[in-house]
């Protein structure tokens, strides 16, 4: 069963970043094909709900499977709680999207939620990390990984500090602009994890295990990404990008939503 | 009956490496043995039966309790194996 809703879930990502790469790529398409289309914004919100509620759901399950006394249970935990947190985001922004006339604010009551699910990440990267290390698994002293852990933190600076510059620079002082500073903000910190779980992780290549992980660190890349984009391009006021933004969280969402559903089977088989 | 050390914790690694991959596997089990102090050329099962426990524990934060226990039995069935 799993596994045919996976199979679904990435000819759905396939399809969909074929199409709005294609109007990045190609701006002229025909009228209705062109960038952000309504339609679009439409079937771009519908499949990141479906993700993020399979995704939820999925997570709470796992978790439940697990044993009280597991040290993967609390992160599993937090991870259901950051997609459902995320889940309420957007369905809240897809009040907007999906009606004719009102155009979504920014920012809105959606970004309280997004906002709200950065702790859940980052608590639960950081238990994973630590679960990691606590059965045993050679992922190295802490000392190492604090030294990692900044190696991450200044890379991730570098990277994006030319990108986030021109935000902070940006005239006038809202909270659209508070918000372009603060999602990737957010990210970077939540990259540092991100990429000590990686780090951790990429032994277990070849085995059922690293199929689990190789999709939920994607996830959480692409979320990084799109979220330094949007915050760029918004700020830049360059809209024609808009379908790439949409691409790049149906990847985030539907890359977590199939390594839930991949962990999920593991513990069901 | 103690058996070959070597040949024990390749079975092992054997058993784990669908699940963790090779890397991890070896790297895993190498780990565990270090910290139970498992370096001669033979292997005791008390030494096998603290590894296998410790493998069970690792493997219970992937695949859940239930399937790290079927893990541990097909390890230990094929350590077994080695002394028939």
């Amino acid at each position: 069963m799993e596994r045919r809703v996976e199979i679904l879930f990435w000819i759905v990502i396939a399809a969909l970043v074929a199409l709005f790469t294609a109007q990045v790529a190609a701006p002229r398409l025909p009228a209705g094909l062109g960038f952000a289309s309504p339609v679009d914004v439409r079937v771009a919100c519908t499949v990141k709900l479906l993700f993020l509620l399979v995704g939820t759901v999925t997570a709470f399950r796992c978790a439940a499977r697990l044993g009280l006394d597991n040290p993967a249970r609390p992160p599993w935990i937090a991870t259901a709680l950051g997609l459902f947190s995320t889940l309420v985001g957007q369905a809240n922004l897809a009040r907007y999207q999906f009606s004719p006339r009102i155009e979504a604010p920014y920012p809105s009551l959606a970004d309280f939620f997004y906002v709200t699910a950065y702790p859940f990440f980052f608590v639960a990267l950081i238990g994973f990390v630590r679960a990691y290390a606590l059965v045993g698994y050679p992922i190295g002293s802490l000392r190492e990984r604090w030294r990692w852990a900044a190696g991450a933190t200044a890379v991730a600076i570098v990277v994006a500090l030319p990108l986030l510059l021109p935000v902070v620079r940006s005239p006038g002082l809202s909270g659209a602009k508070a918000l372009n500073v603060v999602y990737p903000a957010l990210d970077l910190i939540l990259l540092i994890p991100t990429f000590l779980l990686l780090r951790a992780s990429l032994p277990l290549r070849g085995g059922r295990v690293w199929l689990v992980w190789g999709a939920l660190l994607t996830g959480f890349v692409f979320m990084g990404v799109g979220d330094v984009l949007f915050a760029y391009f918004s700020t830049l006021g360059i809209a024609s990008v808009d379908p790439l933004l949409h691409a790049t969280y149906i990847v985030s969402y539907g890359s977590l939503a199939v390594g839930v559903l991949r962990q999920h089977a593991l513990l069901a088989s | 009956m103690p058996v070959d050390s070597a040949r024990a914790l390749e079975t092992i690694v054997g058993t784990l490496v669908p699940h963790l991959g090779t890397t991890m596997a070896k790297a895993a089990v190498a780990a565990h043995s270090q910290r139970l102090g498992i370096d001669g050329d033979e292997i005791s099962p008390e030494q096998i039966e603290a590894l296998l426990h410790k493998i069970l524990v690792g493997m219970s934060i992937f695949v859940g309790r239930e399937k790290a226990v079927a893990i541990s039995e097909e390890a230990r069935a094929a350590v077994r194996g080695l002394g028939a």
